[in-house]
């Protein structure tokens, strides 16, 4: 058996996905529960910033005999500029005194260093996705399960976002465009074909766009990237590569639906890719379930992760028995793949990929 | 599966998991000796969709099966031990490589002192500093004196282990306690689950004062001073102790990890640990001074020994499959694009490396990706070599400046250089990139063998002196680097070869050349040397004449009379004509 592994690019798939706290809170959403996009699903409060106050110093008073002039102890609540400590004692009236310089909680008190942690701030954890809130983890977060199209894209930056789709090529090999970008595409998820400029993310800025999903980028946009108020999706890699024709397609044909992308990357260590979900009704096609085989086989359709063939898909003709030695000189385990318009070719097998 | 394969009466398969790829290696005994048998490899199943060590440590094994037609795996796909008659292995070793590294904040008091000993012991370590605390503006971390800093910096990155450093024994107290009461209060405002390990390797007087300010607050271990004196460093009891928080932290978390140590005799080991205890084993079997370089996909491990002292780095940040960007945090494209004997956009070099990190298993299957790599892999080198330079350059062995110390056996290991298929190739990547001087020989780590053998030592010595006697070194040849400089062209020296058949061959080499002399494997020869006056081939003394044996190589002797340190053209053009020509000399 050849293992690798896979994108999805599937029409439909049953989807589920975990909606986690970052830290211990409330579950809004109870089982079974239908939920939509923007639905607050679940809430924690986050600790603030953390300020140490040096009362010892403020108060020139030794460490080791500073405790008693301070009137606070862990757990108790301050306000911003509250007298934390006075040299003459919390009712004293002489000077100097130790204030607080923020309002929060007291969360340590330490050889005359008082630690208070800023109001905490209330998260509230969104849906994301439109579905069924099918697990509930007490305290933690919920799952939500969907039945839609799935693309996996290979990189992402940006949080996640939700909007109608709106493709603005008509060919995955075509790039996007500025002017392409107008009022119309106002709180949508633009999809382009090959690429973008810099040009492109400002106009998107300029529109309110809330998302963009394009074939592949520059590495030299990176900077850029980290500064836009909406995620941005790659779905083949870095460079100037058309987006694979099975998720252009798939794009094209979901258009005017609304989309969830979330561009979170994590390439190793919890791995994590970004994708971009568009929740169909169920009666509009049979379901397939997520494979969980990742065998390559003749008949098989993959695609290329790596120049020349990076972003083309094929179809797998042969699996040679052995190791082939290949243009570089290298002798690998290879596979006979014929692409889309051109000869079968002899590939690495470890620079494929299923996709379905 | 053809079934005539007796396998020998004792057994290792050695299995080590890497970030990228996985590899089982079956040793036996053969002939009364322990060999090398075979060895299997399947790409790693750490992450998803796999999410399981053990599938690709499954994969690498039927592997190795199919190879030797010995059965391995039962049939409800478990390893088959200890080795009955028709299969199975009477012993199994295992390292891994594939776990994240243990983040550390350091805190410490001065920037040459405690702390560079403490990034020293660190970075022999699976570790990586994360933040840093000390007294000195020149670094880029947070004062030491600014107690709300260090909690912030805490309470945001929230390192796996806090290591506090600072003072010589009897030395500075204040500085060491404040950072040690910082750290304390930042702990005392994490949650009990999320607080960091501390390790404390200072002032060894104040372990009291320390173990009191700590408290119940974080969990404290105390070492031995990393800095105990001004002249002295004792690196060894912090790294044992980061290298065992690593282990419990992050090896054991590894998915997978628990099916796969359940099988071995031994606690698992750390790749790089292992594949360092190897090459201290060559050096001290011969007495001479050994130098190992592992490129991996994720980790880059220099392993040396000059003068019986070993050293070891880690960088765990660099590699040529998750890590292949991180270079250019540190490098500029344009050193990478001066190893290219071709022209490549520097945007492009940089598409084509950030492309790698995300696409991390796949393979070069052009020779300009090739080429690429190997470029990569020279910039990893030189630079994990100019973190390991300063310690060298006390011995006896360092005479030249800005060049490395003289060694004996240089040794190149990881997919880039084991994989390569010309070994020229794989020779150039290793002069270039160490930029080695005097007479000495270079050898690869083909089959992936010396990590597991640090391993297998620890099982069974004697199989791993022998196995690394006769099959862990692919022997490259021997390299002759006179130091010096001349007009290119001009005669940098002349020598003798006097062949074991008795026939002889007298050449004259030019600087700025590299030469090849057939020597077959198992053969010697004698050489002759006669350096020109502006040249030294590391006598230590220009124009002084030498004669030495010299074993042969795959490639057989090679003389770099390129110069040291390796003229570089400054017009891109007339080096990559440069580069062409090295290959082509190379036989590539």
């Amino acid at each position: 058996m050849t293992y690798v592994t896979e994108t999805r690019a599937a029409p439909v798939a049953t989807i589920r996905r975990e909606r986690l706290l970052p830290a211990r809170g409330e579950v809004l959403a109870h089982p079974g529960e239908q939920v939509g996009p923007a639905d607050v699903v679940a809430r924690c409060q986050l600790p603030g910033d953390t300020k140490v106050v040096d009362v010892s110093r403020t108060l020139g008073i030794r460490r080791e005999r500073v405790a008693k002039y301070i009137g606070k102890n862990v757990g108790d609540a301050v306000q911003a500029g509250e007298l934390l400590a006075s040299r003459g004692g919390l009712l004293g009236r002489l000077k100097p005194t130790c204030r607080a310089p923020v309002g929060g909680q007291v969360v340590a008190v330490q050889d005359g260093l008082v630690l208070i942690e800023a109001t905490p701030s209330t998260f509230e954890l969104r849906a994301h996705l439109k579905g069924q809130v099918t697990n509930v983890m007490p305290g933690v977060g919920v799952v939500i399960s969907t039945t839609g199209v799935l693309i996996q894209g290979m990189w992402g930056s940006g949080g996640e976002a939700e909007g109608v789709l709106k493709v603005l090529v008509d060919s995955p090999r075509k790039p996007l465009r500025a002017r392409a970008i107008d009022v119309s595409c106002h709180g949508t998820i633009v999809a382009g074909g090959s690429g973008l400029d810099d040009k492109v993310l400002e106009q998107a800025i300029a529109a309110q766009v809330r998302g963009i999903i394009v074939g592949s980028i520059g590495v030299d946009l990176h900077p850029l990237l980290k500064t836009l108020p909406f995620p941005v999706i790659i779905t083949e890699g870095f460079g100037s590569y058309p987006m694979s024709q099975a998720i252009f397609t798939l794009l094209q044909s979901n258009a005017g639906r609304e989309a969830m992308i979330s561009a979170e990357t994590q390439v190793r260590w919890g791995a994590r890719r970004p994708e971009i979900v568009i929740p169909l009704h169920a009666e509009d096609a049979m379901v397939a379930e997520e494979q969980g085989v990742f065998d390559l086989s003749v008949g098989a359709q993959v695609r290329g992760l790596r120049a020349p063939y990076l972003g083309a898909i094929g179809k797998v003709t042969d699996l040679p028995a052995g190791f082939l030695t290949i243009e570089s000189g290298t002798k690998v385990l290879v596979a006979e793949v014929a692409f889309e318009g051109a000869e079968p070719a002899l590939v690495p097998v470890a620079n494929l990929e299923l996709i379905r | 599966m053809a079934h005539d394969f007796q396998m020998p009466s004792e057994s290792i398969l050695a299995i080590d998991c890497g970030s990228t790829t996985t590899q089982a290696a079956l040793f036996g005994q053969v002939e009364g000796e322990f060999r090398f048998i075979a060895r299997g490899e399947a790409p790693s199943s750490v992450e998803p969709p796999w999410n399981d060590m053990m599938a690709s440590v499954r994969q690498a094994i039927q592997q190795l099966s199919e190879v030797t037609g010995w059965l391995l795996l039962n049939d409800r796909g478990q390893l088959i031990t200890p080795e009955r008659q028709n299969g199975g292995v009477d012993a199994v070793v295992a390292t891994t490589s594939a776990s994240e590294p243990l983040r550390v904040v350091l805190t410490g008091i001065m920037r040459d002192v405690s702390l560079a000993s403490a990034r020293h012991a660190i970075g022999m370590s699976s570790a990586v500093i994360d933040g840093l605390v000390s007294v000195d503006r020149r670094d880029s971390g947070i004062l030491n004196s600014d107690i709300g800093g260090q909690v912030q910096l805490i309470k945001e990155l929230l390192p796996d282990a806090v290591v506090i450093v600072g003072g010589v024994d009897g030395g500075a107290s204040r500085p060491v306690l404040q950072s040690v009461e910082a750290v304390t209060l930042a702990c005392s405002a994490l949650p009990e689950h999320s607080r960091p390990l501390l390790i404390y390797a200072g002032n060894t007087g104040l372990r009291e004062q320390v173990a009191e300010i700590v408290g119940n607050q974080a969990e404290l271990r105390a070492v031995d001073n990393v800095r105990p004196s001004l002249e002295v460093e004792s690196l060894w009891p912090l790294q044992a102790e980061i290298e065992e928080m690593y282990r419990l932290h992050k090896m054991e978390r590894l998915p997978g990890f628990g099916a796969l140590a359940a099988q071995t005799r031994l606690q698992m080991l750390p790749t790089a640990t292992a594949f360092a205890h190897t090459i201290q084993y060559l050096a001290r079997l011969d007495g001479i001074n050994v130098l190992g370089v592992d490129v991996g996909g994720a980790t880059t491990t220099v392993a040396s020994v000059v003068d019986e002292q070993a050293d070891l780095l880690i960088r765990s940040d660099l590699g040529l499959s998750y890590s292949a960007a991180g270079i250019l945090d540190h490098v500029p494209v344009e050193s990478i694009a001066r190893w290219l004997p071709f022209e490549m956009e520097p945007v492009e070099i940089s598409n084509a490396l950030h492309n790698k990190a995300i696409h991390y298993r796949t393979l070069p299957q052009t020779r300009q990706d090739l080429l690429l790599e190997q470029a990569v892999a020279r910039e990893v080198i030189r630079l994990s070599l100019a973190e390991v330079a300063s310690r060298w350059s006390n011995g006896g062995s360092w005479s030249h400046k800005g060049l490395v110390p003289q060694f004996h056996l240089i040794v190149g290991g990881g997919g880039v250089l084991s994989n390569v298929p010309n070994y020229g190739q794989a020779a150039l990547i290793l002069l270039d990139a160490v930029q080695p001087v005097g007479v000495y020989s270079l050898a690869l780590d083909k089959a992936r063998l010396l990590a597991s053998l640090g391993a297998i030592a620890a099982v069974n010595p004697l199989a791993a002196s022998q196995v690394a006697a006769h099959d862990a070194l692919l022997n490259l040849g021997t390299v002759v680097a006179p130091i010096g400089s001349a007009r290119e062209g001009e005669t940098a020296l002349s020598f003798k070869i006097e062949y074991e058949d008795g026939r002889l061959l007298e050449v004259e080499v030019a600087f700025g050349s590299l030469e090849v002399i057939p020597l077959p494997v198992g053969q010697v020869a004698n050489l002759e040397l006669r350096p020109t006056r502006r040249f030294d081939v590391g006598l230590g003394v220009k124009g002084q004449a030498g004669r030495t044996q010299v074993q042969g190589g795959i490639l057989g002797i090679v003389i770099d009379a390129r110069g040291r340190p390796l003229p570089i053209a400054a017009d891109p053009e007339q080096q990559r004509e440069k580069m062409q020509r090295w290959l082509w000399d190379m036989g590539s």
